[in-house]
């Protein structure tokens, strides 16, 4: 037998190390040994049946050639394969990256919201007599605080996140029992995605339904209404972003390329710049009405900003159409 | 005996055969198709284990494992439906493989 995994030793020496043919190895061995000792119960010498397991034990060149088609790719060396654990232990790390990234982009949007709310009550009074121009210091105070954690706080995600740039970009292998068990664990996921969209989507629409009722009541309400508004919003932002993200992480590994629109949504980077936008967006306008008075006019940064938002868009979409192209 | 070479399209075939009947290992397998075949066709190790993997990436073939008395554990090998589609169109084309070649094929004399 010493001789039999002697030889196998020696074959497979040229070979690289990888999971794969260590665990082929092992298999081939638990293999010869069954022959070769039901040889020996047959009556065959020591010499006869190890002569017989290795003569008929084929050529490693067969071995190599269907091994190596998984290792064939664009660059040179052989590609990691992910295995069950590392599979899971990525998609529970993406978990709490969207969930950071998703509680970022709330922070900016109800950030602006309450700029929006200290400003309104300072200028009512209502606000320990704050003047106008405390509270403005106030909120900008506060977004600027915001605006700090949420750059520590994606920063140290990003770095986190730097161990899986692999998978990110497609340079792996997954071993089909590794497969079988993320694809299971997506369709446990679908239902619930799809129930936390729909949500989201009807938060939002029920946002802007807060929106337009707020000024019947009184002018001054509207900036409440405003910031009920973008309070919501921030939390179907932050579901698109922690669902959408999850999503993507089982996409990836599954190597499913998502189609450009649904790229878009549910790119957690993207939906972080849009309520960076929608925010600054929103902040303007309530510069302009606060400010100015003028609220007529700054009304009018909301069709611009869509206008540019719906440009930016479209260079997304065109710049990542080109890079899936190379 | 059968060379391999000749052998080579309908080695998956010959497998998926013996997984019909039940789910089997490696060894097993390899016997089996040595007493059917007669001794006529002895697969090869490297042979059985490429076509293990090719089966399983196409998903024509799904792997477990099994504990066995000696505390090894041994890698059986089950069928899946496409696997026994692909056996069911494997077959259609041998047919049609016989049927073309015999037209070529002179009985023996020269």
């Amino acid at each position: 037998m010493d001789a039999i995994i002697d030889y196998l030793d020696n074959i497979f020496s040229p070979l690289p190390k990888s999971q794969q043919i260590t665990q082929l190895k092992e298999e081939l061995l638990v293999n010869m040994e069954e022959k070769y000792l039901e040889l020996k119960q047959t009556g065959k010498t020591e010499n006869e049946a190890v002569g017989i397991v290795i003569s008929e034990f084929g050529n490693i060149d067969e071995i190599i050639e269907e091994f190596s088609l998984d290792f064939e790719t664009e660059s040179q060396h052989s590609l990691p394969v992910i295995t069950e654990n590392e599979a899971f232990s990525f998609i529970a790390e993406s978990k709490k990256s969207s969930k950071i990234i998703g509680f970022c982009s709330s922070l900016f949007i109800i950030g602006a919201a309450f700029l929006g709310v200290i400003l309104q009550l300072s200028s009512e009074q209502l606000l320990f007599n704050l003047s106008e121009g405390t509270a403005l210091f106030v909120g900008l105070t506060a977004i600027f605080i915001i605006f700090i954690t949420a750059v520590v706080l994606l920063t140290l995600n990003d770095k986190r996140m730097q161990r899986y740039q692999s998978i990110d970009q497609g340079a792996f292998k997954i071993s089909p029992e590794a497969k079988k068990t993320v694809e299971q664990s997506q369709a446990a996921f679908q239902s619930t995605f799809v129930t936390m969209l729909i949500i989201a989507i009807a938060l939002c629409v029920l946002s802007t339904l807060a929106l337009i009722l707020a000024p019947t009541f009184n002018v001054d309400t509207t900036i409440f209404g405003l910031a009920v508004f973008l309070a919501v919003i921030a939390t179907a932002v932050f579901i698109f972003i922690y669902y959408g993200g999850q999503r993507n992480s089982y996409n990836k590994l599954l190597k499913k390329a998502p189609s450009t629109a649904q790229k878009q949504h549910k790119d957690p980077l993207f939906s972080a710049v849009t309520a960076i936008i929608w925010s600054l967006a929103v902040f303007i306008f309530l510069i302009g009405g606060l400010i100015y008075e003028q609220w007529q006019i700054s009304m009018y940064v909301f069709p611009i900003t869509a206008i540019l938002f719906v440009a930016v868009v479209l260079i997304y979409a065109g710049k990542s159409k080109n890079q899936k192209r190379l | 005996m059968i060379s391999s070479d000749v052998i080579r399209g309908y080695n998956d075939t010959i497998i998926l055969y013996l997984l019909i009947e039940h789910d089997s290992y490696g060894y097993e397998i390899s016997k089996k198709i040595r007493e059917i075949s007669d001794e006529k066709y002895v697969i090869k190790e490297t042979t059985l284990y490429s076509a293990f993997n090719r089966l399983l990436k196409n998903e024509y073939i799904e792997s477990f494992h099994k504990d066995e008395t000696h505390g090894k554990k041994r890698t059986y090998y089950r069928i899946t439906e496409k696997g026994k589609q692909y056996y069911h169109d494997k077959c259609v084309e041998w047919e049609l493989t016989k049927e073309v070649i015999n037209r070529f094929v002179k009985g023996g004399e020269l």
